[in-house]
């Protein structure tokens, strides 16, 4: 469905502020399109900053980066920032905040428990012997084994997709994980026993039951399961 | 690590990670794959008419005794395995201790069932 500036498209948002409202609630916006291709941020900045300056979300860079605005559009995990509002196909967007994560207002979530869970995994460079020389040099081959683990924003997107991760507040989700294999798989790391440890458990890599959800849900076309069977393949290359 | 491990010492027993069975249901799977086939080809494709005095003459032999039992110890492995993962998916309380147990016990129950039919037939 092609959007013609003038066009105008209904954004159904979820509205709730814990401290007025009984229970949920949606309320209907409605955005003009400004210039073709419009996002759907630039459609909710336009709901705040011209009708309703109480809807609250989280957004920062507004070019897919800093991963503050995942969220659930028309039943898809994605950054809005990143999503044309005429990808949709329909004059009505339904936004929600991201499933399975406690709700602080409208479309805010608590990531407390998401970034605990980030944090389990050790997710920096860990180093026992020092640097030989200047710097810790890496082949080109090498470091092409990170293509597809480092450019994780942290969005939230595919962990709040996962049947799993719903059913099981331990289990630590794909986000978490696709960042232990970023680090696991990098030559110039030195800690991947301390976090193939901590993955190797019924609440990290073997919780996995490859849905798949959170590849369809990456808005940066990762592959967290993919790297979760690496991880898995990793720890039984190990203790086999 | 400290933030998981309170809670697997509780019900999981320490250093049990579920890797070995997360191992076990792929070969286990792997196993029955081949079993099933060879049980549908024996049963269903060889032509061989299947009445008691077939069956009881067949099932006299110590290797079709254990072909079944190894159907059966794999079948239960990987039904009952299949259960924990649905349990250590939903059941996040003491309830957990319970439903393994049981079905434990309704493991062991079939196999002991399983064992007295197959073993004590004499051609």
């Amino acid at each position: 469905m092609a959007l013609h500036v003038g066009d105008k498209v209904v954004f159904k948002i979820f509205r709730y502020d814990p401290e007025k409202d009984k229970a949920p609630y949606y309320k209907d916006y409605e955005v003009e399109i400004r210039r073709e291709g419009m996002m759907v941020l630039t459609g909710l900045n336009q709901i705040k900053w011209e009708q309703d300056p109480s809807l609250t979300y989280r957004r920062s860079c507004r070019e897919g980066v800093c991963g503050s605005d995942g969220m659930n559009i028309n039943g898809v995990n994605t950054v809005s920032c990143m999503s044309h509002i005429e990808d949709y196909n329909s004059n009505v967007l339904v936004i929600k905040p991201l499933p399975g994560f406690p709700i602080i207002k409208d479309l805010v979530c608590d990531f407390e428990d998401f970034f605990n869970k980030y944090y389990v995994v050790k997710p920096y460079l860990i180093e026992k012997n020092p640097p030989p020389g200047r710097e810790r040099l890496q082949s080109i081959e090498d470091r092409e084994r990170l293509n597809g683990l480092y450019e994780c924003i942290l969005c939230g997107c595919c962990s709040s997709s996962c049947p799993s991760y719903w059913a099981d507040p331990d289990y630590l989700g794909p986000s978490a994980m696709i960042n232990a294999a970023r680090f696991v798989f990098d030559t110039r790391d030195e800690g991947s026993d301390e976090r193939l440890d901590a993955v190797n458990n019924i609440h990290g890599v073997w919780r996995c039951h490859t849905i798949l959800n959170c590849i369809s849900a990456c808005p940066k076309e990762l592959n967290p399961t993919k790297a979760i069977g690496m991880l898995q393949k990793e720890i039984l290359k190990r203790t086999y | 690590m400290m933030y998981m491990r309170g809670f697997i010492d509780r019900y999981q027993g320490s250093g049990k990670s579920g890797e070995w069975n997360w191992l076990f249901q792929r070969v286990s799977g792997a196993a029955l794959l081949v079993l099933l086939l060879g049980h549908f080809f024996i049963e269903h494709f060889t032509g061989v008419q299947i009445d008691y005095q077939t069956v009881s003459a067949r099932l006299a032999s110590t290797g079709w005794k254990l072909f079944d039992l190894t159907f059966v110890v794999f079948a239960l492995y990987h039904g009952i395995n299949g259960i924990f993962m649905v349990i250590e998916d939903y059941v996040h309380s003491g309830w957990r201790v319970f439903w393994k147990g049981f079905f434990w016990i309704v493991g062991i129950l079939y196999l002991v069932l399983a064992a007295i039919t197959i073993l004590p037939f004499k051609g």
